[in-house]
């Protein structure tokens, strides 16, 4: 029996050995056609055109007009790349869209609404979502009776891009590729309806660009909603899949209103005409919490949020840490490479936003330590609200101007001031009162109604002359 | 007496306008007019206030069906050689008149084909300029008469003394038109990122649309836009609001402008001087024949971006200019253009051919 077997296994090997050998012949039969296809012409034309891709430069222009001249094709290029989408707009979209159009309340109004996050599916928001500017507006939009598409350019893996969902009752949402397939059908549609129609841009994307002039010539009141210094950021290394200047200076020159979130954004793209400041804001959730205890130094600072070079200072930190070994600083958010954490400065590393409290809780002050630059000083930053709305005093460097108004904030121009401010902010009392009347006006429900009041201050006059002007009629 | 105007598309652009101001001043001689198309791309909404008979058919049987059952005593077909076929096969109690409007040369190949209706009476066409381009272009029918009758223009944009001027605080320069290289936006372009380089008191508006809807093609003109962007873009401005536009421009002491290649008259000129708004044009031959030379409009050098601008800042600048250019192109207008004038010369010839 076990010779038997033998036999077998012996007849297996030599039947596998035969198979290895015809594989090995097969393998290098297919180098040998790889290495003809490598050393071919068609071969090095290809490779020179794929190292095209994404090149953005005179010698990119010149040889792919060459190129469509002679072969009538073009490299692709970046732009190409976001733009194309296989997304298919079908008659289940078109018959959701127009049930949704169906249940406008007229004198509320219709907003639709581009930003970045999808929001998370499912009915209703998440709280922590809701401290996202762009989420927080739409909810409390929405709370209105306001109607809003919601649409959203996040492109990545596992977020479809051809469904539309139902957010709550007056939400939808879907992909700006969606959308770019139905706007003109939506906006067609919804013509005749006399109601506040507004397109807000919270976020760019080269499809904006034909969006925005849509709405203009239907007459929608366009804003652009100008969250951040894009263009920093860009230079900065991030962003750089679609940002463009020219973009937002046509985005800039083509919306009726711009909202800056800041006064030197507001300077920014003040040539363009009036550019109103609306600031960030925040969601007064609930801070009943039970506190996540941590160990406690002479001072106890926190920070949470991006911890990415190109914003947080971490020279400062390191040093004012160096300086003051009884202080204990806290980080929350994700360590980029590189950083040698001092002992007496702990990461937590990332953490749910619903858990930011219960640690929080444990520090004197929180901290905003940025970097000085044309990036950080335009920035709204979200977390001065939150820790203010966590009742914690802030001691900040690299932050926009209007937050000096803020109480129970501290700016630092320099790493001295800085360090003294974290002694002063962590023996301040925080007077409810006081706190109070701040928050109360710097809520996103407030936000969203000076969001509204400069919506209906009007259009520019070449729109008012155009669409409504009674000359001739 | 009952017309039947045959176009190829029905659009937003200068034939349906042409064909709306028509049947109105047609209606009022006492002159029925019918309209029938092939496609329609937007523009049937355009005729929505009128009680126009409009037929969008593209089955012979069913266009033959229509053309039998209403005893139409002319049928102009307005560059459509895709029905030339069906009527060569009528009698010849039915009048055919062959217009040809299209500025588009490869549209008009049908004429250098010789494809013209075997009982065509006559060739209609909008300006002199264009009757010699065409009758250059034919290489048949030479015996058939051609006639010019310009398009009309509609009576609200017709502007009846001064207006109070809104305070503008800048000067709009408008653009309308398709996106395409006969049009020449793209030198329009041009012409707005130099002017933006010297004033900042202007600001360009294009409109119109690119022939083939679909995909972000405004954005890659936007990448190559140089310098600080001053134009806005709208993809259309509704019919009934078209007017308004020609007032802000004039209004807000701008002008209009085209960089056309090829017009067989230009509605959008028209309507502009119409609305005492300056026109700025290429030195094409049909602009020069309806602005005279520069007498009731502007004419630059085509190509010349330089001289496109230097025409338009003395156009915005010059108010003695302006003003004198503005009333030479309205008289015209009145003497020669309105629904009622144009309608008189199609009322003229019909009954020539009867």
């Amino acid at each position: 029996m076990a010779d038997l077997k033998k036999g077998d296994l012996q007849r297996r090997v030599t039947e596998l050995e035969k198979k290895v050998e015809t594989l090995k012949g097969e393998l290098a039969e297919k180098e040998r056609l790889l290495t003809s296809m490598y050393t071919s012409k068609t071969w090095k034309l290809g490779q020179l055109y794929g190292r095209l891709f994404g090149m953005e430069s005179f010698w990119r222009e010149k040889i792919s007009s060459f190129a469509k001249k002679i072969f009538g094709i073009r490299p692709r290029n970046k732009w190409n790349t976001i733009i194309s989408s296989p997304v298919r707009a079908t008659d289940r979209h078109y018959q959701t869209l127009l049930e949704f159009i169906s249940h406008i309340t007229l004198g509320k109004g219709i907003f639709v609404m581009i930003a970045r996050p999808k929001i998370v599916e499912g009915i209703g928001f998440r709280a922590e979502e809701l401290n996202y500017r762009v989420v927080g507006l739409a909810n409390e939009f929405s709370k209105e009776g306001v109607r809003i598409l919601y649409v959203f350019t996040e492109q990545k893996e596992g977020v479809s891009l051809d469904h539309i969902e139902r957010v709550s009752e007056n939400i939808l949402q879907m992909s700006i590729q969606l959308f770019f397939k139905t706007f003109e059908f939506f906006f067609e549609r919804i013509n005749s309806f006399s109601t506040n129609k507004v397109l807000f841009i919270h976020r760019l994307h080269p499809c904006v660009v034909e969006i925005v002039c849509c709405a203009n010539a239907y007459n929608w009141t366009t804003v652009y909603d100008i969250l951040d210094n894009w263009e920093e950021f860009s230079k900065a290394g991030w962003l750089t899949e679609w940002y463009s200047r020219d973009l937002e200076e046509f985005v800039v020159s083509n919306a009726d209103i711009k909202i800056a979130v800041s006064y030197f954004l507001q300077r920014k793209f003040n040539y363009s005409g009036n550019v109103h400041i609306v600031h960030n804001g925040y969601y007064p959730d609930s801070l009943n919490v039970p506190v996540k205890n941590l160990k406690q130094g002479e001072v106890t600072a926190g920070y949470f949020g991006s911890l990415e070079k190109y914003r947080f200072d971490w020279d400062l930190l390191l040093s004012i840490a160096e300086r003051h070994k009884d202080w204990l600083f806290y980080l929350i958010g994700r360590m980029p490479r590189n950083i040698r954490l001092r002992e007496n400065i702990i990461s937590l590393g990332t953490l749910h936003p619903a858990e930011l409290y219960a640690y929080a809780q444990n520090w004197d002050v929180a901290l905003l330590p940025f970097k000085v630059n044309n990036l950080t000083i335009s920035c709204d930053s979200l977390k001065v609200y939150e820790y203010l709305s966590f009742r914690l005093p802030v001691v900040a460097r690299g932050v926009g101007e209007h937050v000096r108004n803020y109480p129970y904030v501290y700016i630092a121009e320099t790493e001295r001031d800085f360090e003294k401010y974290i002694t002063i902010a962590a023996s301040t009392r925080i007077e409810e009162d006081k706190i109070t009347d701040f928050l109360r006006t710097s809520d996103w429900s407030s936000r969203a109604k000076e969001i509204l009041t400069i919506v209906q201050s009007g259009k520019p006059n070449y729109k008012e002359y155009i669409f409504e002007s009674p000359l001739h009629t | 007496m009952k017309v039947l105007f045959i176009h190829r598309h029905c659009g937003v652009g200068g034939v349906s306008t042409v064909i709306r101001s028509r049947y109105v001043g047609l209606k009022q001689l006492g002159i029925e007019a019918d309209y029938l198309f092939l496609n329609d791309y937007g523009g049937k909404k355009i005729f929505s206030d009128l009680d126009i008979r409009l037929y969008q058919l593209k089955d012979h049987n069913e266009i033959a069906k229509i053309i039998y059952g209403n005893t139409y005593d002319f049928i102009s077909s307005i560059d459509c050689p895709e029905l030339h076929g069906l009527l060569n096969t009528l009698p010849h109690t039915f009048k055919i008149l062959c217009e040809v409007h299209t500025p588009y040369p490869d549209q008009r190949a049908y004429l250098k084909k010789a494809d013209l209706p075997s009982g065509t009476r006559c060739i209609v066409t909008p300006s002199e300029t264009f009757k010699e381009i065409i009758r250059n272009e034919r290489s048949a029918f030479r015996d058939i008469p051609i006639h010019v009758i310009p398009n009309p223009v509609e009576e609200r944009f017709l502007v009846d003394g001064d207006h109070v001027k809104e305070p503008f605080n800048k000067k709009y320069v408008g653009w309308i038109g398709r996106l395409d290289k006969m049009k020449n936006y793209q030198e329009g372009l041009k012409i707005a990122e130099e002017c933006a380089a010297f004033r900042d008191d202007v600001e360009f508006i294009f409109v119109g649309r690119f022939p083939s809807g679909g995909g972000t093609q405004l954005f890659p003109q936007i990448l190559k836009f140089k310098g600080r962007t001053k134009f806005k873009w709208l993809p259309f401005i509704p019919h009934q609001d078209v007017h308004r536009f020609y007032g802000l421009l004039r209004e807000s002491g701008g002008c209009y402008l085209s960089t056309s290649l090829g017009e067989n008259q230009s509605c959008a000129a028209l309507e502009s001087m119409a609305s005492k708004c300056p026109v700025v044009t290429t030195d094409i031959e049909v602009f020069k024949e309806l602005l005279e030379d520069g007498r009731c409009g502007s004419i630059y050098k085509s190509g010349n971006v330089r001289d496109a601008v230097d025409t338009i800042n003395k156009i915005l600048d010059d108010r003695v200019l302006r003003d004198a250019i503005t009333d030479s192109a309205y008289t015209k207008v009145l003497e020669r253009f309105t629904v009622e004038k144009v309608s008189l010369k199609w009322e003229k010839l019909l009954k020539s051919l009867e």
